[in-house]
Order: C-alpha cells, then sequence, then structure tokens
C-alpha cells in the first residue's frame, strides 16, 4: 500500500499534463492529488500555500527555461523533492538538474506511468534520507559553531601539525585577535609571535605551553594573566590543554581558556586585604611602641607606604588656628625627594585641611596641576595625585596626613578608606607620645622641686649647723680654746653628716648607682645622716648581706625609705629600730617606732604609701607585714626568701 | 640684769640645727633661749606657755609648718615676734612667712652676729630682712608681672583643664560652653603666656605652678 501523495506538475504544454495525469492513473497512483499549474511563478505560490510531496517540473516554461527553472525552485522550495521531466531528450540538461539538487530525471518521450511512479517514490525516499542527514549535519554544525561559540570558554582545536582548525569567539575576545588571523596558524608560532606577549609572564607561559606540546602531556589549570592593553581587557585565564586520541584530529589538541578573573580578584582583594590588615595590626605595634613624638611622626611616615602607597608624605598638625608641618618624608621616587630637599617645598595643603577640618572626612585629588584654587609652586610639575586625611582625635581634627603622587588619579576610595583608618591609628600614637612628653616634663618638674626641698631639708641644714658650730668655736678660741675643740668635732662630725647625705640626694639624681652600692652600704648611707640629724634615737643594725639582684635591692632600699618618712612625718616617734638580718633562708627587715601608730580604717593605705610598699614586696616575692595600732607605734617587716634572691 | 635679757624659743624639726643655734646664741649675753620646739604645732605650744619675745621659726616643719605656726602665734601671743628663719629664698615663702605676721625673714646662712642683731631689732619691733629675702621682695614689686597674671578666671578654668589633657571639645563639655567659646580661650591663653602652642603653655603653667 503507498501512501497518498500530493503532486504539482508544472507543465505549460495542457496535452503533455494529460498525458501525465493519465501514467499516473496507469501507473496505479489512483490515491493523493494531482495539481497542474502552467508557469514556475504560479508554481512557487503553489508549493507555498498547499502542501506538496513532489514537484514535476518541466524545464521549458513561459517563464523560465531550463536548467535555471530547476536552480529558481530549489530556492523556493528546497524541502520538495523534484522530479525534472525534459522535454526532448537531452540528457545532459537532465544531469546537470539533478547535480543541481533535482532527484531525477525523465525524458518526456520515454516514459510510461510504472516508470514515472517508481521514479517519484525513490524521489521521495532519496530526499528524505537527504533531508535528514542534512539536519543531522546542521545540528552538528550548531553545536560547534552556535554553542562552543557562544561559550564563555574560550575553546581551541589543533590539528596534528598544531595548526589551529577551530576557535570560538572568546578566544577573539580574550587574546583581542580575530579568528581569522588565529585560524589555520601553527598555535607554537602563534604563541611565540604574538600570544605570549599578551601575558604578564610571557616566557613562563610559552615555556609551559610548548613543553606540554612536545611530550604530549595535558595542561590542567595553569593560571596565567593577560595584562591590559588598548581594547584588550585584563584577565585571568585558566588554561587546559590535552591530546585529542581519537577521529580525524587524532594527534590534535583540544585546549581551553577558562576565564576566572572575578575569582582571582576576589582573592586578590582578600588577600590584599588581610595584609592590609597585617600591616595596620604590625603599623599599631610600631606606632605604640614609641613615645617619641618625632619619633611617631617619622614612623607614621615611614610606614604608610605599607598601606597606601604614594610619592611622598607629610603630617601637619593644627596649632590652635593655623597649620604646622610636623614631619616630610619622600619615598622612593627620586623626583619628589630630589625636588623637595633642593627646594626645601613645604605645602601645607591648606585649602584640603579646610575642607578636612570641617567634613572630618578624607580628599581625594586627582591631579593637582588642574586645580586652579589650590596654586602648587612651579616646580613642583611632577606632583599630581593628591590624597589627604584628617587625624582624628575623640571627634576633633588635630592634624593631617598629606600624600602625593607623581601620577595622575593615583588614589583611589580604597586608599581613602585605608588612610583614614591609618590615620586613627596614628592619633593614638600622637596622643600617646603627647601625653607622655607632658607627664615627662611634669614629672620633671616634679622630680626637681622634689629634690631642692631634699637638698634643704638635709645637706643645707647640716651645713648651716656647721657653719654655727665653727663660726662659734672661732670667737671662743682665744678664750676658751677647750669649747672650740669640742665643737670642731662636732664640725667634723656634721661634715661627714653632710657628705652621706650629699651621697644619698645623688643617689636619687641618678638611680642606677642604687644598684652599684652593696645593700648594706647603701642601707648604712641611707640611714646614718637619720640618726645625727632626727628627733629620734635610732637604733641601726646591719648584718654583711648576700649579693642581690638590683630590682630586689632597690625595692628593699625604697620600701626602708618610705617606712621612715612615714615615721617621720607622722609617727612622732622616739625610739626608732632599723634591723637588718641575714637569716638561713631569708633576708629580713625590719623597721619599728614607738610613735603613735595609726589604726588601719582610720588611714588609707595609700595616704601612708603603704599600697606602694606592699607592691614593691610583691614584685620581689618578698613577704611584708605591717603592724600598727594607735600609741602602740608601728612595725613593719619584710621578709625576702633567699631562694628567690639568689 | 636677767630681766633684760631677750627671751627666746627655738622652733626647728632638725635638732642638730636647734644644737647649733644654741650654740651660736650662746655667745650673746643678751639673748637667753628658754625653749625648743620640734614642729609647729609644739611652738605654737610652747610660745603661748612661755610667751617669749621672739621665736625663731623653721619655715618647712612636719605636722603644722612655720607659716601656719606664725599666724596662730600672732593670734594667741601678739607680743612674740617672729623671726622666719629656713634655707628657702622662695618668693612665696618670703611673702607668706610677712603676711603671715612674721617680723623678720632669715636665711640659714647668717652668722651670729647678724642672727643676735635681728632678734635685738624685732625685740624693738624692727623688721630685718637677709638681702636674699629683701631681693625677692624687690623683683616681686619691679619685675615684669608674672606669667599668666592676666588671666582672666575663665582662662583659668581652661588652662586647669588644658594641663589635664583635654581636648577643646572636653573642656567645652566641662566648662558648659561651647567649643568655639573655648578655642577663642585658648588663643587668648596663648597670646597671653607667649606661647605659640598648647604644649608649651602648659609645661609653662605647669613650671609656673599657675594652676594650684
Amino acid at each position: 500500500m503507498f501512501e497518498a501523495m500530493n503532486l504539482l506538475l508544472v507543465e505549460d504544454n495542457p496535452g503533455d499534463a494529460r498525458l501525465i495525469k493519465e501514467m499516473l492513473i496507469d501507473g496505479s497512483m489512483e490515491q493523493g492529488t494531482l495539481d497542474f499549474v502552467r508557469s514556475l511563478q504560479e508554481a512557487i505560490d503553489h508549493v507555498k500555500s498547499l502542501k506538496i510531496d513532489c514537484i514535476l517540473l518541466d524545464l521549458s516554461l513561459p517563464d523560465s527555461y531550463g536548467i535555471d527553472t530547476v536552480m529558481k525552485m530549489r530556492a523556493e522550495a528546497p524541502e520538495i523533492p523534484i522530479v525534472v521531466l525534459t522535454g526532448n531528450e537531452d540528457a545532459e540538461q537532465g544531469v546537470e538538474a539533478v547535480q543541481r539538487g533535482a532527484q531525477d530525471y525523465l525524458p518526456k518521450s520515454d516514459i510510461d506511468g510504472r516508470l514515472l511512479v517508481r521514479s517519484i517514490r525513490y524521489a521521495l525516499e532519496r530526499h528524505r534520507g537527504e533531508m535528514a542527514l542534512r539536519r543531522s549535519e546542521a545540528e552538528y554544525r550548531s553545536l560547534i559553531d552556535d554553542v562552543f561559540d557562544t561559550s564563555m570558554v574560550a575553546v581551541l582545536i589543533l590539528d596534528r601539525e598544531y595548526r589551529v582548525v577551530w576557535c570560538n569567539e572568546a578566544t577573539e575576545v580574550y587574546f583581542n585577535i580575530e579568528r581569522e588571523h588565529i585560524l589555520g596558524r601553527d598555535k607554537r608560532l602563534l604563541v611565540d609571535e604574538e600570544l605570549k606577549c599578551i601575558f604578564a609572564d610571557p616566557d613562563s607561559f610559552s615555556a609551559h605551553l610548548l613543553k606540554a606540546y612536545e611530550n604530549g602531556e595535558f595542561t590542567e589549570r595553569f593560571e596565567c594573566q593577560i595584562i591590559p592593553e588598548g581594547t584588550r581587557e585584563e584577565r585571568w585565564l585558566e588554561h587546559w590543554s590535552q591530546p585529542i586520541r581519537e577521529g580525524i584530529f587524532s594527534g590534535g589538541r583540544i585546549e581551553q581558556y577558562n576565564d576566572i578573573t572575578q575569582r582571582k580578584r576576589l582573592e586578590i582583594a582578600e588577600r590584599e586585604l588581610r595584609d592590609y590588615a597585617e600591616a595596620l595590626n604590625e603599623i599599631n605595634y610600631v606606632l605604640t611602641g614609641s613615645l617619641d613624638l618625632d619619633d611617631v611622626f617619622e614612623q607614621i611616615l615611614t610606614n604608610l607606604g605599607r598601606v597606601v602607597p604614594h610619592d611622598s608624605a607629610s603630617i601637619t598638625l593644627m596649632e590652635d588656628d593655623h597649620f604646622r608641618i610636623a614631619k616630610q618624608i619622600y619615598g622612593d621616587s627620586r623626583d619628589t625627594q630630589e625636588l623637595i630637599a633642593e627646594t626645601r617645598l613645604k605645602i601645607d595643603f591648606k585649602p584640603y585641611a579646610d575642607i578636612m577640618y570641617k567634613t572630618a572626612q578624607p580628599v581625594v585629588i586627582p591631579d593637582l596641576q588642574l586645580d586652579e584654587e589650590f596654586a602648587l609652586p612651579a616646580m613642583t610639575a611632577n606632583i599630581h595625585a593628591y590624597i589627604g586625611s584628617p587625624i582624628l582625635l575623640r571627634e576633633e581634627v588635630i592634624g593631617f596626613i598629606n600624600l602625593l603622587s607623581e601620577k595622575v588619579n593615583f588614589f583611589t576610595d580604597t586608599d581613602a578608606e585605608r588612610l583614614s583608618s591609618f590615620a586613627r591609628l596614628a592619633s593614638l600614637a600622637i596622643q600617646n607620645a603627647k601625653l607622655y612628653e607632658q607627664s615627662r616634663q611634669l614629672a620633671a618638674h616634679q622630680e626637681r622641686d622634689r629634690l631642692a626641698r631634699e637638698l634643704h631639708d638635709s645637706v643645707s641644714q647640716t651645713l648651716f649647723t656647721c657653719r654655727a658650730m665653727s663660726e662659734t668655736a672661732l670667737r671662743r678660741w682665744h678664750k676658751d680654746p677647750e669649747s672650740a675643740y669640742e665643737l670642731i668635732e662636732n664640725v667634723n662630725q656634721l661634715s661627714m653628716t653632710a657628705l652621706s647625705e650629699m651621697r644619698i640626694l645623688l643617689l636619687e639624681l641618678r638611680p642606677s648607682s642604687l644598684t652599684r652600692t652593696s645593700l648594706r652600704q647603701l642601707f648604712e648611707q641611707y640611714l646614718q645622716p637619720i640618726q645625727e640629724r632626727r628627733e629620734f634615737d635610732l637604733t641601726l643594725s646591719i648584718d654583711n648581706l648576700p649579693k642581690v639582684k638590683p630590682e630586689v635591692q632597690i625595692a628593699l632600699y625604697r620600701i626602708t625609705q618610705e617606712a621612715l618618712n612615714n615615721i617621720d612625718k607622722h609617727a612622732q616617734a622616739t625610739e626608732v629600730a632599723v634591723h637588718v638580718e641575714d637569716m638561713p633562708q631569708a633576708i629580713r627587715v625590719s623597721i619599728s617606732d614607738n610613735g603613735v601608730g595609726f589604726d588601719h580604717d582610720e588611714h588609707t593605705s595609700t595616704s601612708l604609701g603603704l599600697g606602694i610598699m606592699r607592691e614593691r614586696a610583691n614584685e620581689i616575692g618578698a613577704q611584708i607585714t605591717i603592724e600598727s595600732q594607735p600609741d602602740t607605734g608601728t612595725q613593719i617587716t619584710v621578709i625576702l626568701p633567699k631562694d628567690i634572691t639568689l | 640684769m636677767t630681766q633684760d635679757k631677750i627671751r627666746i624659743v627655738i622652733a626647728d624639726d632638725h635638732n642638730m640645727v636647734r644644737k647649733g643655734l644654741i650654740v651660736l646664741l650662746e655667745e650673746f649675753d643678751d639673748v637667753d633661749i628658754i625653749a625648743e620646739a620640734v614642729d609647729g604645732e609644739h611652738a605654737v605650744g610652747v610660745c603661748m606657755e612661755t610667751c617669749p619675745d621672739v621665736i625663731l621659726m623653721d619655715i618647712i616643719m612636719p605636722r603644722m609648718n612655720g607659716i601656719e605656726a606664725t599666724q596662730q602665734i600672732r593670734k594667741t601671743c601678739p607680743r612674740t615676734q617672729v623671726i622666719a628663719l629656713t634655707s628657702f629664698d622662695d618668693d612665696t615663702y618670703v611673702q607668706d612667712a610677712l603676711k603671715a605676721g612674721a617680723i623678720s625673714y632669715m636665711l640659714k646662712n647668717v652668722s651670729g652676729k647678724e642672727l643676735a642683731d635681728a632678734i635685738r631689732r624685732a625685740n624693738e619691733g624692727q623688721a630685718t630682712l637677709s638681702p636674699e629675702a629683701a631681693q625677692v621682695l624687690v623683683m616681686a614689686t619691679t619685675r615684669p608681672p608674672t606669667i599668666g597674671h592676666d588671666l582672666t578666671d575663665r582662662e583659668y578654668d581652661v588652662l586647669a583643664l588644658m594641663i589635664k589633657g583635654l581636648n577643646n571639645r572636653e573642656i567645652g563639655e566641662q566648662l558648659v560652653i561651647s567649643s568655639s567659646t573655648v578655642k577663642n580661650h585658648v588663643s587668648s591663653i596663648l597670646s597671653k603666656m607667649g606661647t605659640s602652642s598648647r604644649t608649651e603653655a602648659v609645661a609653662l603653667a605647669v613650671e609656673h605652678h599657675l594652676i594650684p
């Protein structure tokens, strides 16, 4: 059984047409339809509106003749098989018609019904086969040309001679080279002559690729960076290349370049952030490590490059209503360095400082040369970009950090952010150093005052007494030599006291000498003058003592000093005893008096310096006991275990 | 004639100084040391008991200093003349001692004769100043005004807070004034003190004890 077919007969000769119709019926093609048109144009219109399975085409039509007729018909209806009917017996025209896409040709004079029907059926079968093949080819081509071509992965196929036989659009985009320029070229030469120089490290790129080619190896995840130039963008690629084992490209290679720019940028950004955090941390350490203001400025400026690269940097400080350049440092750039050195150029960036003062925000200027408000000196033609950040201390602007670059548009918003956080660190360091400076000045004044008081309180009293005695001795010299002699003895004793007192004061002036004398000597030096000049009787016994660590020596000395000061000022004692004993396991220092004592509740320990005494004892691992009650005197005992001291 | 002798008390916390003074004054027949005191409190008590003609008063002493003791003695025993006898020649000590009622100010470098003369004059109600003390007083009246003398009370307040290390905003908060007002005060303080920076002003203020 045959299916029903819709045929179109294109024939201008009605006689021939009738003949063919009869032949078809003859050839038992009773099912289906046969439409009949007289011209090519009618035929074209017909196939557009009706479903036709096969066209029977006469080549001699009123509006078309010969092989042209086949070509036009094919062009209009490529999906419909054509069987050509030739009027004359010109076999050549028929063959040509088949070459141009007709399925078959039949000389009219030579056909019968059976032949015609069979020819039509074969034509249909063949045409279906061809169509199927063409569709699969089209699919394949589309897979290659359309699908791979739109891939974001650059793909290249090389034949066994390393010639590029195919590459996609991504390849053109990534390498910024036209496809025509790549196709057919030997990839090895292409790499050497053109490709490698667009990569950040050309030699390692080409070496890596060529080695893999030579050894027939896989290349996996080879990361390479394309440097931007002109319309070519910066790009990070991950390269894969592998030999093809089978098929017509066997011995060739398939290669791909994945764009990993985004991932890479994230990685780089993250690494930069980490580096930045580390840098800040280290800088913080460095900055807070110094208490000298000038040194702090120097540290700030030398470390700043790790956070925001620049060619030169300066710090200006707000001093009440004006700006003062506190420090300038010039980076690696010779030009700027020399320029500043030669001209002693000091730019205070006042207009920007004014803005920063008001907004408390950083300022970024792409090119100072273009800023008409800010007139740079003429010799500074190399200086372009500027970035500044206010240094804030408790929300108040105390100064500015200014950076310059020789490159236009060099500083970014990220730089601005970083500079601000750096400025915050700097502000802490500056504040730290300033407070230290102030406290040092204060301490120096207080120390001077204290020493002056000590001097008046000890040596000058002794010397005054010396003078009184010697003056009197002179006056009595002749009339009462014996008494004069006694006075001179006194004077002699007093001058020794004065000497000891001077030594104690010198100890205070040069604390290092506290550790140079032995502990016993130290106690003697300190206590003997007190014995001389105070109201109370001082009993003093000091054993020969083993050598102790300097900090232990200082602590014991200070504790004793503090205790005797207390007795002097508050105790109203008549008897004081200081014993320093060398015991088998420990050194024991006891200071006792018979004065008014104190009530632990009444006197906070700070007012008597008891807290400080305890602290000092704890620091050296000594035990301290302070016993006192009103009217029973005070006893302070320090026990220093020897195993700790030695 | 015992009645004619000038009755003296010595107040000094250093016993060797008292010893020295006794030795020094023994030479002079017209002075009689009737008692010693070891601190200010003691001196006040001794004066109340003995009512001496003259007391030699050290200034720096424990428990009660010589200035305070002088004030009290002038109140309780107005007949007793006080001679400040000290090793300090600070202008504040000299002025404070005289303000407290001391008739004379002597330094502990006097000779016995000078001291005896001063005691005799004090007994007659006449003042003696050691050359150093006189110099200090003259300087105080003739020298250019002390640093910070022209600061207003408000400026003193601001300066005190500057010394504590506060910034303008914090000073403003403490004194309940705007920070721009503080800024004006600071500028004025700097110019009055003749300094060019805050730190310098603070250092100078500390050095000259402008703020107690």
